[in-house]
């Protein structure tokens, strides 16, 4: 969560507009793929600003690569991808974590009130205070972001450091980056970049070289920088990623939940009529004794 | 006797340095003669431990360094470390070459702690956070740092360290003497308080000063033969002068675009920011490339970078752009005995190589690299029993061998491994993240393998060779799993006969699944 809060965009669950007046420039974070040397420092730097541990004792699993993919307590990670194309050999280095989408799947997706955020600037925020750990987000988000944590039930993704951006600062990550292949600024300024970047690549050769910011999520405010944009894959990102599943949901489909609800009430209604009130028994007294209480989720497992 | 030897002779001995007594060079330490060659001896890195290995050293005070993993052999080194009297190791953190007596580390050469008489002492030391200071790059370029945080517990900063056992020692010659007590006695120490020397005092001491006037010297062209300069090393006259700590100058300016930075830090020689750099315009002083002018010749000025001769003389007096040596001008040969392998430029195989030298396979390597012979492990394979060829190298996720005890770091490389392309581990039967063992004519290490199209199998005269590559990281002792994966285990004890660098970027091995 912010450390001061964030003009609102969206909220989960929730049908009031937000009461946003302000002209808030929206944010990017631009990843230039050509120039990652994968020495991992934005994962240090992620998890050490979040205060996230590190397992030493991690399994090794044939990699240069941390982990296998992201978790709970791990929500950026450069992925190593061994690839040939056009009779060349490229290890794509790609750093991967929340795209932070224009128009979020995992908003969508989620039913508790007030946990999931969009903020005017862009950045998509879980809430975990109000998450209720039912991991529709994971289902609607097209990029397989986001990860349950079974110590504490709630969900946890990349936040583009929301505290940190709220205060002037740049993320995390971004800070730590040797090589500026990270860069955070204003969409303008970012996107502006990306394509000087991309003209840059071409003329060294890279003629498919592309800025990656899908537009069937409505744009994202994580942009990449390809220097085979044609071929998306290669770097552990979907082609076409989109919430069109989500729409049929929770759009399209929504009347057959409204069926379901009041055609129910509709049923509870008729049986009344047709048989009257249910006739209850005498209570009976209930036994003295403690009220059992379902076990605290314990935070901070350290893995 | 030249001034810049003058000068650091006078910033040694202070008064005691006198042109009567030849400004005490005769108290300055000096390389052994070696009686039998009537030569100085070598006491480069591999030599200091073969000297050691043979039982011709006494103690080592060892900083900043963990020479049981970054020498080649680790093997040599640790018998090397079980010859010594005394070892005193300071240190951030325990590192394999203060606990070379530990079990498993004394395993690898068949000893047990009993059999060593080594007393070691571990210091804790300060790290580059936690001391101000100054770092110096590989441009040349000496930044000056602020101490972050206090050093923890007793640790202290290695000037503190330096100082306090030199006082204690000096302390001792002066109550008992000996046999040659003016080194130590006389080494002039002019700090406010000689046991806790700054780095601000040693920083300015190493510049130098006027010691007629007492000012801090601007310039190495100002270092007097006569001794009344002294100067600690001339290469940085001019990083701390009468204008102040020039190595903390922080300005981002770069008028002319080319990322010389001129008032960032200071550059030695002179704060000249590119070498030779006369070499980027013609002999009329014109830039080759005019949109880029390094340095050029305005009609009155060498106007760029600081030049390396003159910035009033014009290019017809033909101040060459090498001004280290005498012509001037760029050499393509060596003159006869600047190099002891001759006056070319010239391939050679690696002392251990699986195929021979295509150019001249009578002498495939070069014949007067160095060799040891001096113990056990002073080996060298043959490819008929190690046909692998492997290298070591570093990763960007780690420093050296202290980096292994930064839980976030281990996380990322949490485990010694090994690199192969895919071909050889079919041939072997190794599976990716398999445990394997890599063995050279030095000794075994045991590591993951991780299997990699970014190897490819060589195809070499009328053979495939495999190359395999280890990452220096691990040893002995650290966070993770630090289980004997020192890659300079397998490393060979060869040397380039100019520069004794050793040979650890090619040698061989076998692997086998473990």
């Amino acid at each position: 969560m912010a450390f001061e809060p964030l003009a609102v965009k969206a909220v989960s669950a929730s049908v009031t507009p937000p009461p946003g007046i302000k002209n808030v420039p929206e944010v990017i974070k631009l990843i230039d793929v050509s120039s990652c040397i994968g020495c991992k420092a934005c994962e240090v730097a992620c998890q050490e600003w979040n205060d996230l541990p590190a397992n030493v004792n991690r399994p090794f699993f044939g990699s240069y690569q941390t982990l296998p993919d992201l978790d709970w307590n791990f929500w950026q990670l450069i992925k190593f991808n061994e690839v040939q194309r056009d009779g060349r050999f490229i290890w794509t280095l790609t750093k991967y974590q929340c795209m932070h989408c224009g128009d979020p799947g995992c908003l969508r997706a989620c039913p508790a009130p007030g946990a999931i955020v969009q903020y005017a600037n862009g950045i998509v925020d879980f809430v975990q205070e109000n998450c209720i750990g039912c991991g529709f987000c994971i289902t609607g988000c097209p990029f397989d972001v986001p990860r349950l944590s079974p110590s504490t039930g709630k969900v946890y993704k990349c936040t583009l450091c929301s505290d940190r951006v709220s205060a002037g600062l740049e993320p995390a990550c971004v800070k730590a980056c040797p090589t500026k292949c990270l860069s955070f600024g204003t969409k303008d300024q970012m996107l502006a970049q990306a394509n000087y970047r991309v003209e840059q690549l071409k003329a060294i050769g890279y003629d498919k070289a592309a800025v990656y910011n899908p537009p069937g999520v409505g744009g994202t405010h994580a942009v990449y920088v390809l220097p085979y944009g044609d071929s998306p894959e290669i770097y552990g990102l979907p082609r076409n990623p989109s919430v069109s599943f989500v729409d049929v949901w929770k759009g399209g489909l929504r009347w057959l939940g409204n069926l379901v609800v009041f055609g129910g009430i509709l049923g509870a209604v008729l049986h009344y009529l047709r048989f009257g009130p249910r006739r209850v028994p005498e209570e009976e007294p209930v036994p003295a004794g403690p009220t059992p209480r379902p076990t605290e989720p314990v935070p901070g497992d350290n893995g | 006797m030249p001034k810049f030897v003058v000068s650091q002779l006078k910033a040694f001995y202070g008064d005691a340095a006198t042109k009567e007594n030849e400004f005490a060079y005769h108290l300055h330490p000096k390389l052994p003669e070696d009686p039998a060659t009537g030569r100085l001896e070598n006491w480069s890195w591999a030599f200091i431990f073969d000297h050691m290995a043979q039982g011709r050293v006494d103690g080592l005070i060892s900083f900043g360094m963990n020479p049981v993993n970054n020498g080649p052999h680790t093997r040599k080194v640790v018998y090397a470390l079980s010859q010594l009297k005394w070892l005193v190791v300071a240190e951030n953190f325990m590192t394999e070459t203060a606990y070379f007596w530990r079990p498993d580390i004394l395993a690898t050469i068949g000893k047990k702690p009993a059999d060593v008489k080594t007393e070691v002492f571990l210091l804790p030391a300060a790290n580059f956070a936690e001391k101000s200071g100054s770092f110096t790059n590989s441009a040349r370029w000496a930044q000056w740092k602020w101490k972050a945080i206090d050093p923890p517990g007793e640790a202290k900063a290695d000037q503190e360290i330096v100082g306090r056992i030199f006082m204690k020692v000096r302390e001792l010659y002066q109550k008992e003497g000996g046999r040659f007590p003016d080194p130590v006695l006389k080494l002039d120490r002019p700090y406010a308080n000689p046991y806790i020397p700054t780095e601000e005092e040693i920083a300015r001491e190493i510049n130098g000063k006027d010691l007629t006037t007492g000012k801090q010297l601007p310039l190495f062209t100002a270092l007097k033969d006569d001794g009344t300069t002294s100067c600690g090393n001339w290469l940085y006259c001019g990083s701390w002068t009468e204008e102040g700590n020039l190595m903390a100058r922080r300005s981002l300016d770069d008028p002319t675009g080319l990322g010389f930075f001129h008032n960032w830090a200071f550059n030695w020689p002179a704060n000249r920011r590119i070498l030779y750099n006369r070499a980027s315009a013609d002999a009329q002083g014109r830039p080759w490339d005019p949109s880029r002018p390094g340095i050029f010749w305005d009609g009155k000025r060498w106007v760029g970078d600081v030049p390396d001769y003159p910035a009033t003389a014009p290019p017809e007096q033909g101040w060459g752009a090498f001004i280290m040596v005498p012509e001037g001008v760029a050499r393509l040969f060596a003159p006869k005995g600047a190099f002891v392998d001759g006056p070319f430029a010239e391939f050679y195989e690696p002392l251990e190589s699986p195929v021979p030298n295509l150019l001249h396979p009578k002498r495939s390597h070069n014949p007067v690299a160095v060799v040891f012979k001096t113990t056990e492990w002073d080996r060298l394979g043959r490819a008929e029993e190690f046909p692998v060829v492997a290298t070591t190298y570093r990763l960007t996720e780690m420093f050296h061998y202290w980096t292994k005890n930064n839980p976030y770091l281990v996380q990322l490389q949490p485990e010694f491994f090994i690199e192969m392309p895919e071909e050889l581990a079919a041939e072997k039967g190794i599976e990716n993240g398999d445990m394997v063992r890599v063995i050279s004519a030095r000794g075994e290490v045991r590591g993951r393998a991780l299997i990699t199209r970014r190897m490819r199998p060589m195809r070499v005269g009328d053979r495939t060779v495999y190359p395999i590559g280890m990452p220096i990281h691990w040893g002995f002792i650290g966070l993770g799993r630090q289980e004997g994966g020192a890659a300079n285990i397998l490393t060979p004890t060869v040397l380039d006969p100019n520069s004794f660098c050793p040979e650890y970027k090619g040698f061989l091995v076998r692997v086998e699944k473990a």
